[in-house]
C-alpha cells in the first residue's frame, strides 16, 4: 500500500509542482513585459 | 512579428485557463475511480499502479513525437514557433518519462520483487529518456539561434524512431520480455476498464495543459530576452 501511495504521490506532486514553476515564471514574464506608466516624456513622465 | 506572437500567447492562454480547471475536475473523478477499483487477486494492490504508469507512458511517446513533429516543421518552415513547440513537446515529455521511470520500478519492486531488470522494454525506456534528455541538456546549454534549432529538429526527428521500437519491443522478443504485454482491448480484468480510461484521459489533459502552459512561457522567453537586448542597445 505503501508503494502505490508514494508513485501516485510522487506523480501528482511533481506534475503540481511543475506546473507552478511555470505559472510563476509566465506572471513573472507578464509584469516584465508590460509598459512602465508615465512614459511620456512630454507630459512630464519619465 | 511581435504581435503576431502576442495574438498567439493570448489564443493559447485562452484555451489553457478553462483547461486547467477540467484538469482538477477529472482528476477528482479519477481519484475516486481509483480509489473505487476492485483489487487484483494475484498482484494486490500493487497492480493500481496501472492506473498511472500507461498514462505517463502514453504522455511521454506523445511528448517526444511532437518534439520531432515540430523539429519537421521547423525544418520546412524556418518558423521559430515550431521550435518552440520542439521544445516544449520535449520538456513535458521527458517530465512524462521520468514519473513514468519512478512508478515503473515501485511497480516491480511490488510485483517482482526487485526495483529494475535489464528487460528490453525497461532499457529501451532508459533509452529513449536519456536521448530525450540530453536533447534539453543541448539545448540548455547551447547559445540558441538558427544553427542549434536546426540540429535540435533533427536530433529529435531521429529520436522519434525509438518510439515504435519501444512499443512493440516485446512482440518483437515474443514472451522473453518480463515486462507485461501491451494492453489490448479485453485484456483488464472486470470494473478496470473506467479507472483506466478517465485516467488515461486525466493525463492527456494534464499534457496538454503543461504543453500550451510551457509554450507560453518559451515565447515569453524570447519576448523578454529581445525586451532586454533593446533596453541595452
Amino acid at each position: 500500500m505503501s508503494y502505490l501511495i508514494a508513485a501516485y504521490a510522487i506523480t501528482l506532486v511533481a506534475l503540481a509542482g511543475y506546473a507552478r514553476s511555470l505559472q510563476r515564471e509566465r506572471a513573472r514574464q507578464v509584469v516584465s513585459l508590460q509598459p512602465t506608466s508615465g512614459g511620456d516624456p512630454a507630459n512630464g513622465g519619465p | 512579428m511581435v504581435e503576431v506572437e502576442r495574438t498567439l500567447v493570448e489564443r493559447v492562454a485562452g484555451l489553457r485557463r478553462p483547461l486547467g480547471i477540467a484538469v482538477c475536475a477529472v482528476f477528482v473523478v479519477y481519484a475516486w475511480l481509483v480509489w473505487q477499483a476492485p483489487v487484483d487477486r494475484v498482484q494486490g494492490i500493487i497492480q493500481k499502479i496501472l492506473y498511472v504508469h500507461p498514462p505517463l507512458a502514453y504522455g511521454a511517446y506523445l511528448g517526444f513525437v511532437f518534439a520531432g513533429v515540430g523539429g519537421v516543421g521547423y525544418l520546412r518552415s524556418g518558423r521559430e514557433v515550431w521550435d518552440h513547440w520542439a521544445l516544449s513537446g520535449a520538456e513535458v515529455g521527458v517530465l512524462f518519462c521520468t514519473l513514468m521511470m519512478v512508478t515503473g520500478p515501485i511497480w516491480a519492486k511490488g510485483t517482482w520483487g526487485h526495483w529494475w531488470s535489464w528487460d528490453p522494454r525497461l532499457t529501451l525506456t532508459l533509452l529513449l529518456w536519456f536521448v530525450y534528455l540530453s536533447y534539453l541538456l543541448l539545448r540548455g546549454f547551447s547559445e540558441g539561434g538558427a544553427r542549434t534549432a536546426r540540429f535540435a529538429s533533427v536530433y529529435a526527428i531521429a529520436g522519434t524512431l525509438l518510439i515504435p521500437l519501444n512499443y512493440f519491443v516485446i512482440d518483437l522478443f515474443q514472451g522473453r520480455s518480463l515486462h507485461p504485454e501491451n494492453l489490448e482491448r479485453g485484456s483488464l480484468g472486470a470494473g478496470m476498464g473506467w479507472p483506466f480510461l478517465v485516467g488515461n484521459v486525466a493525463f492527456f489533459l494534464a499534457f496538454v495543459y503543461l504543453l500550451l502552459l510551457r509554450f507560453e512561457v518559451e515565447i515569453g522567453r524570447g519576448r523578454v530576452s529581445r525586451g532586454s537586448d533593446e533596453a541595452v542597445a
